[in-house]
């Protein structure tokens, strides 16, 4: 970690709570309950300074600094998942970059232009009952399908980050454009009327009434389903992703491995450190990065929930 | 899409002015008409909603439509501004002329008729947003400036105003039933439309809410065009001064002035209908 | 008509089968958490070693939680707007987190001089133009023309900008691309609201941070 990426990194943590703050404060409402969760922190914090105070032993953490910076060891104290993450997360932008605009894309389309009647209106219907079964395909059949067509056929490579982002893809679009999909028909249809009524065209109704009020829905679905990717290891094994890279990949041709993966391998290590002390700290921050975006999504949908009422 | 929108097509001279509007009920005889249909046929897929209906709508009046439910006022009202183009099954033939123009002709764009005439529905829709982008909504679309000052006056026409003044920020989503009513009212008159469409406007509202409706209709008429459809017979007595009876199948049983079809009118059903026999 | 019978109907089986069945959600739910709750303490006991602590140590952490926790939760409790405000503020810092990580890998992938090459070309002039043209009508699609041809501009210059970015340390590249653009959007949004003066105190407060932050950090 350079100081330049410490200063990145705070200036991100700190930007939402500002923006709250910024807007609390231009409605006039109090900003005393923003504490709440350094509150918190800051007791704990007191509490472990305490603790150490008393001269008994403390913990002997797996999960530190040196286990998020530092690459697989032979010895477990050195061990880390430094690579992995680099990997999962480089693998869940690249994804996002190509699936979202594609699932947002389709969703509209479903919902907003195609046609409903005559044969044109079961093709469409037929396309919808195969999104939903493709929702259900096991994720081992989407690692076949990446490593047939997108690894092989279209020779990006196995095991790279480019491969893998194509398709973890595939594999959260079905779920993707259902939720997208939710949310565009939530809009009521009063709203597009009026619109219509007002002489807007199709893209103006979109734009100004449609997607602004489905945006926190279609977030939300986004969301949860960057959480369904992060976790995901049969389509990562099929596909040749390695187990265990020493560094992380810098480019999208580069051979990755995600954090499922090198849990997985810990898994099967031989010194019982690995399979205790070393593998509970990469479940705890494969669990922490997945319950975070959940409970980002789950905020948002709660808020959008209480604008509704 | 911006190609379109600009496109407006102009539609044919509204004819020389009209005397101030006399009282509600009567009618001079030098009134035109801003929409005349003729031949109207509607088909829902292969239900025949509107059946040969020739009406021509007085302009600067109100013109209410009344009949039971299912008898096709509402098909009827959203054939004037073409808002049944969006039904996919929806088939229509025959004539409505708006200012002498055919608007199912080829080349009138469905989306520059509804910039004139305007229309506000049975539950009040306003956006999720405020209630200054609710009015300014209309204008924005039609890239028409938008200034304190319209939204102001656009209010004030909707008799809104005074109860909404120094709150415009406000989202339209925290006023009552009635004052969104007026609000879509406000939004619909904010472009300055020629005609001014409403579906049962008050059907949704209670007393008080519904008769600052009928006023605030009274008073619209001296500047717009306004067609009602309405279920409530009373209503369209107080308010309308050319009134249209529809019965069942669609079929425009009679047209005339609001006074002779409550007091005498032509045809044997249509005094059953109004004497509440049947419907 | 409707007996007594009829009336008293629901205090007899029907009466068990609805709390039977009540109790069996329930059972359902406390399950599903009950099996979370255990998964993450097993998890967090071995990754945080929690093996090898003294049993005060812990003790002492968990009062500490507990004592501060139940403080902000009881405080919550009695203040409608304390709470709305507390839940906003956590869901803002855990966003703000999961942000912090995808800015920061992103950043590790596309190293500072390639990043500070796409910024200075794109970012840099977009939001030159999104502040020049305050109130025009192209006032978006100018800033997001801006955004593309710069990135187009970028990826065929790429080598002479990098070049250029090598020449500077990567903590003054995050400032010039990344806080100096900020201060100025945040002078712009509080100077219409508040006013100059605090406007120039939050916007240099704020690139003071920056700078002292990023320096003092090495």
């Amino acid at each position: 970690m350079t100081p330049g990426l410490v200063l990145v990194f705070v200036l991100c943590l700190l930007f939402p709570l500002g923006v709250l703050a910024w807007r609390r404060f231009q409605s006039g409402e109090s900003n005393l309950g923003l504490a709440a969760p350094f509150l918190i922190i800051g007791g704990t914090a007191i509490g472990v300074l305490v603790a150490n105070a008393t001269g008994f032993a403390g913990p002997e953490p797996w999960l530190d600094w040196q286990f998020v910076t530092s690459a697989h060891s032979r010895h477990p104290e050195e061990a880390g998942l430094y690579p992995a993450i680099i990997g999962s997360f480089f693998i869940m932008m690249v994804m996002a970059v190509f699936a979202f605009p594609v699932s947002i894309g389709a969703a509209i389309y479903l919902e907003e232009y195609a046609p409903s009647t005559g044969w044109r209106g079961r093709v469409v219907q037929l396309i919808q009952v195969n999104i939903a079964n493709l929702a259900g395909v096991p994720s081992v059949v989407y690692g076949l399908l990446g490593l047939a067509i997108i690894a092989r056929a279209l020779r990006l490579g196995t095991g790279a980050v480019t491969t893998a982002a194509f398709t973890l893809g595939l594999l959260i679009m079905p779920i993707t454009i259902i939720s997208a999909q939710e949310a565009i028909r939530a809009v009521p249809d009063e709203h597009r009327q009026a619109s219509y009524a007002m002489g807007a065209s199709d893209w103006h109704t979109l734009r100004r009434v449609v997607l602004p009020e489905a945006l926190p829905g279609i977030l939300t679905g986004t969301i949860l389903s960057l959480g369904r990717a992060i976790g995901e290891t049969a389509p990562l094994i099929m596909i040749g992703a390695a187990t265990t890279v020493y560094s992380p990949p810098t480019t999208l041709n580069d051979s990755v491995s995600a954090m499922p993966m090198q849990i997985f391998a810990w898994a099967g290590e031989f010194i019982a450190d690995f399979r205790t002390g070393v593998l509970s700290a990469g479940v705890l921050t494969l669990l922490l990065a997945m319950l975070s975006m959940n409970a980002v999504a789950i905020l948002i949908r709660n808020r959008y929930e209480q604008e509704q009422t | 899409m911006s190609n379109t929108d600009n496109s407006l097509i102009e539609f044919g001279v509204t004819g020389s002015e009209t005397e101030q509007t006399p009282e509600t009920g009567t009618l001079t005889e030098d009134t035109q008409s801003i929409i005349s249909t003729r031949g109207l046929d509607v088909w829902y897929g292969d239900d025949h909603a509107l059946q040969d209906v020739d009406m021509d709508i007085p302009k600067n009046r109100v013109t209410a439509i009344i009949g039971p439910s299912g008898c096709g006022k509402s098909t009827f009202l959203r054939c004037l501004n073409r808002m049944n183009d969006m039904v996919e099954t929806a088939r229509i033939e025959g004539e409505v002329r708006f200012n002498g123009t055919n608007v199912y002709d080829d080349d009138v764009d469905a989306i520059a008729l509804r910039r004139q005439i305007g229309m506000v529905f049975q539950h009040p829709n306003p956006f999720p947003k405020s209630i200054y982008d609710n009015v300014a909504y209309g204008l924005r679309v039609q890239d028409k400036p938008v200034n304190d000052e319209i939204i102001e006056t656009a209010l004030r026409r909707a008799a809104l105003w005074d109860e909404v003044e120094g709150q415009l920020d406000k989202s339209a989503r925290d006023l009552s039933g009635g004052q969104q009513q007026r609000l879509c009212i406000a939004r619909a008159i904010a472009v300055d439309p020629d005609v001014v469409l409403m579906d049962e406007p008050a059907s949704a509202l209670d007393p008080v809410a519904t008769s600052k409706i009928e006023d605030l209709i009274e008073e619209l008429a001296e500047e717009y065009t306004v067609v009602i459809v309405t279920h409530n017979m009373q209503q369209a007595a107080r308010i309308s001064d050319k009134t249209a009876v529809f019965l069942t199948g669609g079929k425009l049983a009679e047209f005339d002035d609001t006074q002779k079809i409550f007091e005498n009118p032509e045809s044997q059903r249509v005094e059953d209908y109004i004497t509440g026999k049947f419907g | 008509m409707a007996t007594v019978d009829d009336l008293t109907f629901t205090r007899g089986f029907s009466a068990v089968k609805g709390s039977a069945f009540r109790l069996a959600c329930f059972g359902a739910t406390a399950f599903g958490l009950l099996a979370l709750a255990a998964l993450l303490l097993i998890v967090t006991w071995g990754a945080l070693g929690l093996g090898a602590a003294h049993p005060v140590w812990i003790l002492v952490v968990l009062t500490a939680v507990g004592v501060s926790t139940g403080g902000v939760l009881a405080y919550a409790g009695q203040d409608e707007t304390f709470k709305l405000a507390a839940i906003s503020s956590t869901a803002a810092i855990i966003g703000g987190a999961v942000l912090g990580v995808f800015a920061v890998i992103f950043l590790l992938i596309a190293t500072p001089n390639v990043w500070a090459a796409y910024a200075g070309a794109s970012i840099l002039p977009a939001v030159v133009v999104f502040l020049a043209l305050p109130r025009s009508r192209y006032r978006i699609s100018a800033t997001a023309a801006v955004v593309v041809a710069g990135g187009i501009g970028a990826t065929f210059a790429l080598g002479t900008l990098t070049s250029i970015a090598a020449t500077a340390k990567p903590w003054l590249l995050y400032v010039a691309t990344i806080v100096v653009p900020l201060a100025v959007l945040v002078w712009r949004g509080v100077e219409r609201t508040v006013g100059r003066r605090q406007a120039t105190l939050v916007a240099g407060g704020l690139l003071v941070a920056g700078v002292l932050g990023a320096t003092r950090t090495r």
